[in-house]
């Protein structure tokens, strides 16, 4: 899972220069868009065939107050010449359509209005996003922007496998599952790690899962840096 | 007619949100549409159309006299040196 | 396995064809519109052809007064319990109370939570904004929220008022027409802005073998909540702390066959809301893909589902401009359905945005339970480029199925299966 922050007053031109460069259209964008678009560029730039079309995304976009800063401005455009080009971004999904634009997402968008930050709601979002048989991660914001010069924006890149309860994976097996007896299905106490066995003890005779079953060597360290010699 | 197409490109270039270009980028007969020019869209169309109006008075009725109108800045000039109210 | 099935136990309308959908499912047979020419409509200087409520006598918000209409009467047909914490609420809607912008808190999150303290509904409202798709992607979330386990019903309403904001947009983006539109004819020149509130209730059935399905559970706070309660700062993006626990952990009780779905009070039928998609076109934020991309794939992901005999009509998104009904047309016949009845309502009160997902759907639903198509109202003659088969006029429907597609600003179309008799 990987997550990111643009806080509220960073210059959002000079970070798309940094960070972006190579897209002009970002101009033509209201604030929420701006900042809906650079999360997701923060979050997948590493990505690998950043730009082939998919449909195994989708991509939520979360806030309290929905288009309100580009409405105001539409609204101000109104007095006098309504703009079109305002007009077209009074909408909150906008924000994921221009993720989806850029990288090639034709999966799911969805936009939501929630009444405030609430953590627990945007992860129950998130996971019911997967019921869509052909989504395998979720690309999600909180992008809040009541004017041009407040928001709040957060993101998150989420995959199925970060979902799977513990009885199906433990992420130091990294998906190897249980066939080498992990953890037998046991489990664990609070206290007790998974991740690379991080020098927790083992079931008596059971393997290293970092170390898919292979032998140790005489020198005893156990790739996951287990402390035990085995 | 130098000033009025320096004044339009100005104004385009404004309203248009193209950031980091200045008149001097735009070729006066350059197409102003389609990925050679400044790559323009359905709604950029729309937006000069409310730019002829509110700058010079000019009522285009749809987007396609739009198209025409926009070709390029030089035949933009024209026409609303030609049309002008205001 | 998910085993669990969803059904739609109660509907109810608030239109200015009608105030209940059997009223507005005549009106639309009968080929009555309510769309007029409104003179200066908003004050935005131009006559508007639209179809909207009467302002006088309305004190307070015209949207929340529709709302509350089909609400109350979508839940009297189900015949279920609002203020129950195992029922839900979704309000779907686009631009919600935005006349009031200026002068009051005009986030659709406000308008949700007065609509659900004047239902008494508890649980925390849920609102779905996603352009003109929203009463679809409402149905889609309700759906998802009843096979997670986390509630029995969800209340999921649509609704549109038009206003001044809006009109002047889609003047301004030169979509309007100044005559009643004619959806997918060749003289089609643009849509009718119309303004409805539509609601279902949606309510979930546990298979007879239901198994714990991988949301069955008991919500626990852990490390991933707080990764997103607390990302990292723009300059260091990291991988947060992982899962460790399952998420929806617990179990809820499951009712094994809801009252409301074992006596259905709204029609002799029971109908499952089999599945729902949404997509995007990822191409250009107003214009639709050229190529119907995203409604193409939606279709694409439906149509497993059902079998082709037993597909009585697709209802369209139908807005009778150029570039949508095209695209539609193109979408239909990538998919395989330009042999399908298609029909489109928006000749008979017009593009009702937030509702149009739910409207739609109510009123495709009454036809196939008279065992008709309904008329396109405004269609005479093709204007498209692929050979689809518009209803004209009424005619017999082959099947127990059909789908409502719909599409939307922002890139997004949307599309779900509903079949009749559902409970085999």
């Amino acid at each position: 899972m990987r997550t990111i922050e643009i806080p509220v007053g960073t210059d959002l031109a000079k970070l798309y220069r940094e960070q972006v460069g190579d897209y002009p259209k970002f101009f033509k964008m209201d604030t929420a868009c701006k900042l809906g678009f650079l999360v997701a560029e923060l979050l997948v730039k590493e990505d690998p065939d950043r730009f082939v079309t998919r449909e195994d995304r989708a991509v939520l976009v979360f806030s309290r107050s929905g288009s309100l800063a580009d409405d105001k401005n539409y609204a101000e455009s109104m007095k006098d010449f309504p703009s079109p080009a305002l007009f077209v971004y009074t909408l909150p999904n906008t924000v994921t359509g221009e993720i989806a634009i850029r990288n090639k997402y034709a999966g799911e968008t969805s936009a939501f209005v929630l009444e405030s930050f609430d953590p627990e709601q945007i992860l129950d979002q998130i996971v019911l996003a997967f019921q869509d048989r052909m989504t395998r991660s979720v690309l999600a914001a909180w992008i809040d922007c009541p004017s041009d010069e407040e928001w709040a924006a957060r993101g998150w890149l989420i995959d199925w496998r970060d979902l799977l309860p513990p009885e199906e994976e433990h992420r130091c097996c990294h998906g190897g599952g249980h066939g080498g007896g992990c953890c037998h299905h046991h489990h664990h106490e609070e206290s007790e790690e998974h991740h690379c066995c991080g020098g927790h003890h083992h079931e008596e005779g059971g393997e290293h899962c970092c170390c898919h079953g292979e032998d140790h060597g005489d020198s005893g360290e156990h790739h996951c840096h287990c402390k035990e010699n085995k | 007619m130098k000033n009025l197409i320096n004044e339009l490109k100005l104004k385009v270039i404004d309203a248009l949100n193209l950031e980091g270009m200045t008149p001097e980028d735009i070729d006066n007969d350059a197409p102003l549409f389609g990925d050679e020019g400044l790559g323009l869209d359905s709604i950029d169309v729309l937006e000069l159309i409310v730019l002829l109006e509110k700058n010079y008075g000019i009522r285009l009725a749809t987007p396609a006299d739009g198209k025409k109108v926009f070709q390029s800045m030089a035949v933009m000039a024209d026409y609303v040196a030609a049309n002008r109210t205001k | 396995m998910m085993t669990d099935r969803v059904f739609i136990t109660g509907c109810g309308v608030c239109t200015p064809l009608g105030n209940s959908p059997r009223e507005v499912f005549r009106a639309v047979r009968e080929g009555r519109s309510a769309l007029r020419l409104h003179p200066d409509a908003f004050g935005c200087g131009e006559s508007v052809f639209a179809s909207l409520f009467p302002r006088e006598g309305i004190s307070g918000s015209l949207f929340q007064d529709i709302c509350l209409k089909a609400a109350r009467a979508a839940l009297a047909d189900a015949g279920i319990d609002a203020a129950s914490p195992r029922t839900a609420l979704v309000l779907c809607s686009v631009k919600g109370e935005i006349e009031a912008l200026g002068s009051q808190d005009v986030t659709l999150a406000a308008s949700a939570r007065k609509l659900a303290d004047a239902l008494g509904m508890v649980s925390p409202p849920l609102v779905v904004s996603n352009a003109c798709i929203s009463g679809l992607a409402g149905q889609v979330e309700g759906r998802r929220l009843l096979l997670s386990g986390l509630y029995d019903h969800v209340l999921v309403v649509g609704a549109e008022v038009q206003s001044r904001f809006i009109v002047t947009g889609f003047q301004s983006l030169k979509a309007l027409s100044d005559e009643a539109c004619k959806p997918f004819d060749a003289a089609r020149k643009g849509l009718n802005l119309g303004e409805a509130a539509a609601a279902v209730v949606l309510s979930v059935s546990a298979g007879p073998t239901a198994e714990e399905n991988y949301f069955s559970g008991r919500r626990q706070k852990n490390q991933f909540s707080s990764a997103i309660a607390n990302p990292t700062h723009v300059q260091a993006a990291s991988a947060g702390p992982a899962a460790s626990e399952n998420y929806f952990s617990g179990r809820y009780p499951k009712s094994q066959f809801p009252e409301a779905i074992a006596n259905p009070t709204h029609a002799d039928a029971v109908w499952e809301l089999v599945d729902g998609v949404i997509r995007n076109d990822a191409n250009h934020i107003s214009g639709p893909s050229r190529t119907g991309e995203g409604s193409y794939n939606a279709l694409r992901y439906l149509l497993p589902l059902v079998d082709p005999e037993d597909l009585a009509f697709v209802s369209v998104h139908g807005t009778s401009t150029l570039y949508n009904d095209e695209m539609e047309s193109i979408a239909l016949d990538r998919a395989g359905l330009s042999d399908v009845p298609i029909c489109a309502l928006k000749g008979s009160f017009g593009h009702t945005m937030g509702a149009a997902g739910i409207l739609e759907t109510i009123l495709s639903m009454l036809a196939l339970e008279e065992g008709i198509v309904l008329p396109t109202r405004g269609f005479e003659t093709l204007g498209v480029s692929r050979p689809v088969r518009v209803s004209a006029s009424e005619q017999p429907a082959r099947g127990n199925s059909f789908i409502k597609l719909l599409s939307g600003f922002g890139g997004v179309n949307g599309a779900i299966l509903l079949r009749k008799g559902g409970l085999q």
